[in-house]
């Protein structure tokens, strides 16, 4: 079975008014395979009846869509602006140190994915990371290095 | 009666459905404009084009590309206000796109190129200045190939792999582009776009071998005119020779 099959078949189940709202679809491939395989893009274009490269500007506008295969983990650090205000920019550097990566990017065994996203709406909890997907917010430099090592256990 | 706007104190006549922008225009009024493209549809999205509403629906700033003609509305093109947040929006694009020459032509016709001389920068040549254009081209007369992608800083026009194929080569990009940066150039048997990596193949005319539109265009010509067809895919030399052999036997 080809990548577009499958991907086709993650669809099954969903109503055709679902099927024909873009996001929708995403969201799905997006949480079946940690990411958005390219051919995904395709199918979905395919379904919708909508241009690729309006597709394409869906998943790149999002933070919540990753083209690339993310790690086990992915930590999102905020520098929107409140968050920036906060310190956020010394979030990321110690972040990328610690984990010897760039931001953007997975670190070495595979596990860890460090992101940068712009203010994910609760600026009076600034500076902000999303690990998961959950929210902690008021987060103390200190605080990395045992976060990173809780999710490396 | 013929319904009239008044734009810097002088009335106008207007047609049903006509913007600010093309009532002033008609009529030599100057207002600068980066987004707009007459071929295209509006699309507001610069606000180089601001004008002043004085007397209309809601009064205050609005983008003259987008602002219908309405019998009684009373605009300013060149208000203390419309100078100010004009001067603001040219020099902010010229902060991220410094001395590109687009810009500065307008900063020109605005007359502040003085307040800019202090601007500096890297010189850049041929930038994308994200005005959507392209886009709205490629949307609105080619086959959606080129698009928006991320957002912010990030945010550029680009052509997702999958939809190269897609793309007629018929250039309507290039030709609204207000920098020059979409481009194609012809090389052997093919045009190329190096922005988006984009190939199409040309054709060649089967009575002289000059190669002279691209493959998929002259497709679809081929399938919406169907009278032409065969005589579609010879250059316009031949074509022309060959429609008067038709139509002389
Ligand atoms: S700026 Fe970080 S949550 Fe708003
Ligand atoms: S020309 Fe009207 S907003 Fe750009």
């Amino acid at each position: 079975m080809g990548i577009s099959e499958e991907i086709r078949n993650k669809f099954k189940g969903l109503t055709s008014e679902e099927r024909s709202r873009p996001a929708t679809l995403l969201k799905r491939v997006q949480a079946e395979y940690g990411y958005v395989p390219e051919d995904a893009l395709e199918v979905i274009a395919g379904l919708t009846g909508l241009p690729l490269s309006q597709i394409k500007g869906v998943a790149t506008f999002y933070a919540s869509f990753s083209l690339r295969p993310r790690g086990t983990h992915v930590i999102q650090i905020c520098q929107g602006t409140a968050c920036h205000v906060k310190g956020a920019k010394r979030l990321k550097e110690r972040l990328e140190s610690l984990l010897n990566t760039e931001t953007g990017q997975t670190t070495e065994d595979g596990i860890i994915t460090l992101e940068e996203v712009r203010c994910i709406g609760c600026c009076n909890r600034a500076p902000v990371v999303v690990v998961d997907g959950r929210t902690k917010g008021r987060i103390n430099i200190r605080e990395l290095e045992p976060l990173i090592r809780d999710l490396r256990d | 009666m013929a319904k009239t706007i008044s734009i810097d104190m002088r009335e106008f006549e207007f047609d049903a459905g006509e913007t600010v922008l093309s009532v002033a225009k008609r009529n030599g009024i100057f207002i600068p404009t980066l987004c707009y493209h007459e071929a295209l549809k509006p699309y507001g999205a610069c606000r180089l084009c601001l004008v002043e509403v004085l007397e209309g629906d809601k009064p205050g700033l609005h983008a003259s590309c987008l602002l219908s003609a309405k019998q009684g509305l009373v605009v300013l093109t060149v208000s203390d206000l419309v100078l100010k947040v004009r001067g603001v929006l040219i020099q902010l694009l010229l902060k991220r796109y410094p001395k590109e020459k687009s810009l500065m032509d307008i900063a020109k016709a605005c007359g502040i190129e003085d307040s800019i001389s202090t601007l500096t920068g890297e010189h850049q040549e041929k930038a994308c200045l994200l005005c959507g254009r392209c886009v709205r081209a490629c949307e609105e007369m080619g086959r959606s190939v080129i698009g928006f992608v991320s957002r912010g800083s990030e945010r550029a026009v680009d052509a997702p792999i999958g939809s190269h194929k897609e793309c007629l080569g018929c250039r309507a990009c290039e030709n609204v582009c207000p920098t020059g940066v979409v481009r194609f150039s012809l090389h052997d048997g093919v045009i190329k776009n190096d922005l988006w990596d984009i190939t199409v193949d040309m054709a060649v005319c089967p009575i002289c071998g000059r190669s002279f539109a691209t493959v998929p265009l002259i497709d679809k010509v081929k399938t919406e005119l169907e009278a032409l067809s065969e005589a579609i895919s010879m250059c316009p030399a031949c074509r022309r020779a060959e429609l008067l052999k038709r139509i002389c036997v």
